[in-house]
C-alpha cells in the first residue's frame, strides 16, 4: 500500500516537473506578433486597420482630385465593373464622383474625428472619475452631478445649440462629440476605482509607502485602462454615426469635405435606385468598427497576465502554478 | 530599558455604519522594542487586525474613526502627522504583510516589476539597478530560479511562493519594524512552518523588531518574545511568552489554552470556549469575557476589570488573576 502511494507521488512529481519546464518555455517565447499569427481573426482585423492607417496617411494626398472630379456618364454607375477605371470599380456616386477615391479621402477625416472624439473623451472622462473615485467625496459628489446633467441633456441637442453657436469646424465638432460620450467614461472609471481601492493589493502599496498618485499611476490606471479600452472601440462606431446624423443635419461637416457619415447621409436619397450610395460608406463604419472591436479584445487578453496563456500556447493549455 | 520602537496608547476605533457603533478597539495598549518579536493573540474580530491597520493608517475614515489614543512610533506621533509624511517612513522604516499574498500584490504587473518599483517609487535605485536588487532580494527570500522568476505573476506562484515574494516586498527597503498580519493562516501547515522560519530567519538577520498578528498558540510560542492577548478590542492580558503561556492570569487566556487539542491522551474531548466573541456594537458590561468565563461572578457582571501587575513585566485585566493563577 505504502509503497503504491510512493510510486504514484513520484509519478505525479514527475509531471509536474515536465509541466512546469514546457511552461517556462511557453511563458518567455512569445512576442506579441507570434501571438497575433496566431488568432486569425484578429490578424486580420489588424491587417485592415493598416489598410485604413495607409489609407488616412495617404489617401487624401493620392486620390484628392480624383474624389472631386465629376463624369456625369458615370453617375449612379453601379461597382463592379472595370469600364471607367478601376478607382470606378465601387460604382460612382450620384454626380458621378468615383466611390473608391471618395471612401479612401473620406477615411481621413472620419476617423480622424472619431478617434479624437473617444481619445478626448477616454482621456477626460477618465481622470475625472478617477478623482470622483478615489479623492473626495464632496468633489466626487460635484463631478457625479455635473455627469448627471451631461447625460439628461439629449446629446443631439446639446450638438445642435453648441455647433449652431460654435462654428461647425472638425475641432468643435470633436469637443462636442466628446462631450456628449464623456459620462459613460467618467462612471465606468469611478465604479472600477472604487471597487479597485478597497483591494488588499492597494493597501499592501499604501502599507509600503505609496503615495497617493503614486497608487492611482501604478496600481489603479492598469487595471481600469482594459475596460475603459473595450468601450472606446464600442464608441467608436457609436461616435461616427453622431457624427453622420449631424452631417446629416446640416451642422456636422459640410461639402465638400467629405466623411463616411455625410456619405451615407447623402446616398440615403437615391437608396430604392443605387443602394451601394449608403452601403458601401455604411460598410466601411461597420467594418472599421469591427476591426476595432477584434483587435482591443485580443489586446485585452494579451495585456491580462492571467489571460495570456490563450494566445501562447496552440494546444490551449494553461501554463500551471508551480508549486512552493 | 531601550525606548520601544512602537508604544500603542489606550487606542480606540469605532465603525460607525447605519446608526450602529461597532467598537473595535477600546483601549489597546501595546509596546515593542526594538529587535523584539511580539505576538498579538486573539481570535476572529477581536480587533487584532484592525489595530495594525490603524497602525499603519490604513483605515477608510469613514466608516473608521479613531476616537482616542496615541500611536507612537520611534518617539514621533504617528496619527497626528501628514499622511505624506508617513507614507515616507512606510515601507522604508515600518512595513506590513499581509494575509492573502494573491491578492495583496498586483494581479498586472510581474513581481519582479513590483519589488523594483519599490525601490524606484523611494528613490533608492533605478533601472537595472532596480531589477537586479529585485532578483536578490527574491533570491533571499528563498524564491528558486529567482532570475527567471522575477518575469512572472502573482497567479503563477503558489501560495507559499506568493508570500515570500510579498515578505521580499516588505523587507526591501530595511524596515525597522514588520507587521505581519496572519502571514501564514492562508497556507499549510508545513508551508506555515517555513514561512515562520524565513521571517524569523529575517528577523534576526538585521535585528528588525516585527508584530506578529496571529490567533495560532503554536507560532506565538515559537517565534515571540513577548504577547499580547486580545479579546473584544482590549488587551486582556500582555507579558513574555514563557511566562504567560506557561500559567495565564487571565481566565481567556486560560480558556484559549485549554481549547488547544493534545496528544498525550487518546479520547479526550476538545474543551472549545463556550459561546461566541461578543458582538462589538453590544459589548457586555463589566468585564467583556464574562458570559463565556467559568470564574464569572457579580462583581465581573457589573465592573470593569482593573489592570493587575501578575509579575512585574506582566499584566492581565481579571477580577480573579489569584484564582486563574492558581488554577493553571
Amino acid at each position: 500500500m505504502s509503497r503504491l502511494t510512493r510510486g504514484y507521488v513520484t509519478n505525479e512529481l514527475n509531471i509536474m516537473t515536465t509541466a512546469e519546464q514546457e511552461s517556462l518555455i511557453i511563458r518567455r517565447g512569445s512576442p506579441w506578433w507570434r501571438m497575433l499569427l496566431r488568432d486569425r481573426f484578429a490578424l486580420v482585423a489588424a491587417l485592415w486597420l493598416f489598410v485604413l492607417t495607409l489609407c488616412f496617411l495617404f489617401g487624401p494626398l493620392l486620390f484628392e482630385d480624383a474624389a472631386t472630379k465629376l463624369n456625369l456618364r458615370a453617375r449612379n454607375l453601379p461597382p463592379g465593373s472595370l469600364e471607367h477605371g478601376w478607382l470606378m470599380y465601387l460604382g460612382g456616386d450620384a454626380l458621378g464622383r468615383p466611390m473608391l477615391a471618395r471612401l479612401i479621402v473620406a477615411s481621413r477625416n472620419t476617423l480622424a474625428i472619431a478617434l479624437s472624439a473617444v481619445f478626448v473623451a477616454m482621456i477626460v472622462g477618465g481622470i475625472l472619475g478617477m478623482i470622483a473615485g478615489y479623492v473626495g467625496r464632496s468633489v466626487g459628489h460635484v463631478i457625479m452631478r455635473f455627469a448627471d446633467i451631461l447625460q439628461s441633456f439629449p446629446s443631439l441637442l446639446l450638438a445642435v445649440v453648441v455647433l449652431y453657436i460654435l462654428e461647425p469646424n472638425v475641432t468643435n465638432l470633436v469637443i462636442v462629440l466628446a462631450i456628449t460620450r464623456l459620462p459613460i467614461y467618467l462612471r465606468v472609471t469611478r465604479a472600477e476605482v472604487l471597487e479597485i481601492r478597497e483591494r488588499v493589493f492597494v493597501d499592501a502599496a499604501r502599507a509600503l509607502g505609496g503615495s497617493r498618485y503614486h497608487i492611482l499611476r501604478r496600481h489603479i490606471t492598469p487595471v481600469v485602462a482594459p475596460t475603459l479600452l473595450t468601450i472606446l472601440t464600442v464608441d467608436f462606431s457609436i461616435v461616427m454615426l453622431a457624427e453622420s446624423s449631424l452631417s446629416f443635419l446640416g451642422i456636422g461637416i459640410q461639402p465638400p469635405e467629405i466623411t463616411w457619415g455625410l456619405m451615407v447621409a447623402a446616398g440615403r436619397n437615391y437608396l430604392s435606385q443605387a443602394w451601394w450610395l449608403a452601403f458601401l460608406p455604411g460598410l466601411a463604419i461597420m467594418m472599421a468598427t469591427l476591426s476595432g472591436n477584434i483587435l482591443s479584445n485580443w489586446l485585452r487578453v494579451v495585456s491580462d497576465p492571467e489571460q495570456r496563456w490563450r494566445l501562447e500556447d496552440s494546444s490551449g493549455k494553461k501554463s500551471g502554478q508551480t508549486d512552493a | 530599558m531601550p525606548d520601544p520602537i512602537l508604544e500603542i496608547d489606550d487606542l480606540r476605533i469605532e465603525f460607525r455604519s447605519g446608526g450602529e457603533i461597532v467598537h473595535a478597539a477600546n483601549g489597546v495598549s501595546f509596546q515593542i522594542n526594538p529587535g523584539e518579536t511580539a505576538a498579538i493573540l486573539g481570535e476572529s474580530g477581536s480587533g487584532k487586525s484592525v489595530t495594525a491597520a490603524a497602525v499603519m493608517r490604513l483605515l477608510q475614515s469613514p466608516p473608521a474613526f479613531i476616537t482616542g489614543g496615541a500611536v507612537r512610533f520611534k518617539g514621533q506621533d504617528v496619527l497626528g502627522m501628514p499622511i505624506a509624511k508617513w507614507r515616507d517612513y512606510c515601507g522604508r522604516e515600518i512595513a506590513m504583510v499581509f494575509q492573502d499574498a494573491l491578492t495583496s500584490l498586483n494581479p498586472v504587473f510581474s513581481v519582479g516589476w513590483q519589488i523594483a518599483e519599490l525601490f524606484r517609487a523611494h528613490g533608492v535605485a533605478f533601472g537595472r539597478d532596480a531589477n537586479a536588487r529585485a532578483v536578490d532580494l527574491l533570491n533571499r527570500v528563498g524564491i528558486p530560479d529567482p532570475a527567471l522568476r522575477a518575469k512572472d505573476y502573482a497567479h503563477q506562484f503558489s501560495g507559499g511562493m506568493r508570500q515570500r515574494v510579498m515578505i521580499a516586498m516588505a523587507i526591501a527597503l530595511g524596515p525597522d519594524l514588520l507587521i505581519a498580519d496572519e502571514p501564514t493562516t492562508a497556507l499549510d501547515v508545513t508551508v506555515q512552518a517555513q514561512i515562520m522560519e524565513l521571517l524569523e530567519e529575517l528577523r534576526a538577520e538585521s535585528n528588525m523588531a516585527m508584530i506578529l498578528i496571529t490567533h495560532d498558540l503554536g507560532v506565538v510560542a515559537d517565534v515571540a518574545d513577548n504577547v499580547a492577548v486580545m479579546y473584544a478590542g482590549r488587551v486582556v492580558e500582555r507579558g513574555p511568552v514563557s511566562e504567560v503561556l506557561a500559567r495565564p492570569g487571565h481566565a481567556y487566556t486560560l480558556a484559549l489554552l485549554d481549547s488547544v487539542p493534545r496528544a498525550n491522551s487518546l479520547g479526550q474531548h476538545l474543551k472549545p470556549i463556550i459561546g461566541s466573541p461578543p458582538d462589538l456594537a453590544r459589548i457586555p458590561k463589566g468585564c467583556a469575557f464574562h458570559p463565556r468565563c467559568r470564574f464569572a461572578t457579580d462583581l465581573c457582571r457589573n465592573e470593569e476589570p482593573p489592570s493587575v501587575a501578575v509579575t512585574p513585566r506582566r499584566i492581565a485585566e481579571c477580577h480573579h488573576v489569584e484564582a486563574v493563577f492558581n488554577d493553571s
